[in-house]
């Protein structure tokens, strides 16, 4: 996908959302292209969830204006929202209700407009009316406790029943808000491996987190969202590529090898607890570093480039760790 | 969407209980009328309207239910209901779904709005139809006399019964409006109930104050009483339509503030 020029299935411009004094979103400006699998980063309360729910007509912007699959919102927002699906905020299930029957109910609300977007010819697949309702239960791991009731699930078990219900039909887009909330690392792997699945199945994805980790083997955009403004947009590969790579260097004279590496490259080595000398690369390449080091009569044992992890990336950006909760 | 919401309705057991409680009034008044027979002396002026003729013609069990259980229980039951419209999905956050399912939200007020209406309505009848039921089994039936002594046949006497059954209906339409829009308010169900019912006795009580008669014509609740001149010969027809006017007007109100409110409110549940 990288290089294309994609038509974006979200485009806010300005977007902003207050309450009273307080700026919970301030003039964000999202660009989502299609296909891409898009990671909206940012610690708890940094105006992720008011965002999506924006984005998805619940709560009015107080200025700035949104584009959902390419109908305004909220003036448009059933249009929009019909090749949408949805996990905000934790799921909202019945209690007294089975699973099947949830889903049942839910796609019977949504067909209306589904019905209506079929006949104006604008969206939609009139085969897809009436969804397989067993099969999406499969999908997310759910088909054995089906017609159990949802007041007897875990929490990721209703976390998974959410997801099944924002794959009722076929999307074009998914919006999901922190969708791995409550669950246990083999949900994670098997959310993380769906998710995949559906972004090579060519649906876009527009996922929430503060779970770096998740995000990174998952994404090909990034967009990092703190106190309500939006400090960075863009390619993941662009986002790690604000920090500079590390060089870490073992040598058996670790005080003349960072002596060398000072005088000869300008470096600015540090030596670690752990005895290692780590820098930042500063434009030098590792063969010439471990031909300076080799040349001076040192022996070299270690010598490493490390990219900068999402989590550092992000640090950097925000001064705040990732995981605040 | 409405089949869906129609039977979601239904299936509830807080509709079961409900209608369960609706049929127990003409139950009990009956099976009470007839083991210790109607009241003694006289009899006027005793008991819920009607009561004293109910074991000499069983067709007035379903008057006097209905005009029994129209002062509190039916509102109560439809405050419940309407108070849970919106409030209802909003807790455990389902109405956010609901909306992204997506439906609009005024088709979704008028969805749930329509199927109150629906529900206060059946509540009503449930009431005449089981008073009806159970007068026929408990006690012999005949033609009816009306309020003003004159004879009417027996079919005829049903047809005033169910008409004053849909007036009872039609006479909680004012708190389905206003329910609905208490719903809009909140996120409990209980609290939007609360202030409905509330809202329903407050205004009867202000009803009988002398010194409030000027503005009582407006309350709700001022003539809920008027059904019962379907029961007089020539049917006393002013009444009734004033009622009609006064269940519209609070709908207008209501329903209106409702969708105001719910089609410009943040949905942050």
């Amino acid at each position: 996908m990288k290089g294309q020029a994609l038509a974006e299935l979200i485009s806010t411009s300005g977007l902003t959302k207050s309450y009273g004094d307080k700026l919970a979103v301030d003039a964000v400006g999202l660009a989502v292209p299609e296909g891409s699998v898009y990671g909206f980063l940012g610690p708890n309360g940094s105006g992720k969830t008011t965002t999506i729910r924006m984005l998805l007509g619940l709560i009015f912007p107080s200025a700035g204006e949104i584009e959902v699959l390419g109908h305004p919102v909220p003036k448009e927002t059933t249009r929009a929202l019909v090749d949408v699906g949805a996990v905000v905020e934790g799921p909202g299930l019945y209690s007294t209700l089975s699973a099947r029957r949830y889903l049942q109910r839910m796609s019977r609300y949504g067909r209306g407009e589904r019905r209506r977007s079929i006949v104006s010819g604008s969206q939609g697949d009139a085969a897809a009316l009436a969804p397989d309702i067993t099969a999406v239960l499969d999908m997310v791991g759910l088909g054995k406790v089906g017609n159990r009731r949802v007041k007897a699930y875990s929490l990721g078990m209703k976390q998974r029943l959410s997801l099944a219900n924002a794959l009722l039909y076929p999307r074009r887009l998914l919006i999901l808000d922190e969708p791995t909330n409550g669950m246990d690392p083999q949900g994670i792997v098997e959310m993380r491996e769906l998710i995949l699945r559906l972004a090579a199945q060519g649906t876009t994805v527009f996922v929430s987190s503060h779970i770096l980790s998740e995000i990174e083997q998952l994404c090909t955009h990034v967009g990092v969202i703190q106190h309500g403004r939006l400090l960075f947009q863009g390619e993941m590969g662009d986002l790690r590529g604000q920090l500079p790579a590390r060089f870490t260097v073992g040598t058996t004279d670790q005080v003349a090898a960072g002596e060398l590496l000072r005088s000869r490259f300008g470096l600015q080595p540090h030596m670690e607890e752990s005895g290692l000398l780590t820098m930042d690369r500063a434009g030098v390449s590792i063969e010439e570093i471990a031909a300076a080091v080799v040349g001076a009569g040192i022996g070299l044992y270690r010598l490493a480039e490390d990219r900068p992890t999402l989590e550092e990336a992000f640090v950097a950006l925000t001064g705040e760790a990732s995981d605040v909760s | 969407m409405f089949l869906e919401e129609l039977g979601y309705v239904i299936k509830r057991r807080r509709t079961l209980v409900s209608f369960a409680l609706l049929a127990a009034i003409p139950i009990f008044l009956g099976v009470v009328l007839d083991i210790v027979g109607a009241p003694g002396g006289n009899g006027h002026g005793q008991g819920p309207a009607f009561f004293d003729r109910v074991t000499h013609n069983g067709v007035f069990l379903g008057f006097t239910a209905v005009l029994t259980a129209q002062i509190i229980i039916i509102p109560l039951i439809v405050s419940i209901a309407a108070g849970d419209t919106i409030a209802g999905e909003a807790t455990d956050g389902k109405l956010r779904y609901l909306l992204a399912s997506p439906v609009s939200r005024t088709r979704l007020l008028a969805l749930k709005s329509l199927i109150a209406l629906m529900y206060a309505m059946a509540a009503a009848l449930a009431v005449v139809l089981v008073g009806l039921i159970v007068g026929v089994v408990l006690f012999p039936v005949g033609s009816v006399v009306t309020l003003s002594g004159a004879q009417i046949s027996l079919l005829d006497g049903v047809g005033r019964l169910l008409l004053v059954g849909i007036l009872a209906g039609v006479s909680t339409f004012s708190i389905v409006a206003v329910g609905v829009f208490a719903s809009t308010l909140t996120d409990s169900t209980i609290g939007a109930a609360a202030v409905t019912f509330g809202t329903v006795i407050v205004l009867s009580i202000l009803d009988g104050i002398p010194q409030l008669a000027h503005i009582a014509p407006l309350f709700l609740t001022h003539y809920w009483q008027t059904s019962i001149d379907l029961m007089r010969s020539p049917v006393v027809w002013s009444g009734i339509l004033k009622n009609l006017v006064e269940q519209a007007g609070w709908m207008v109100v209501f329903f209106g503030a409702a969708w105001a409110r719910f089609t410009t409110k943040d949905i942050l549940s």
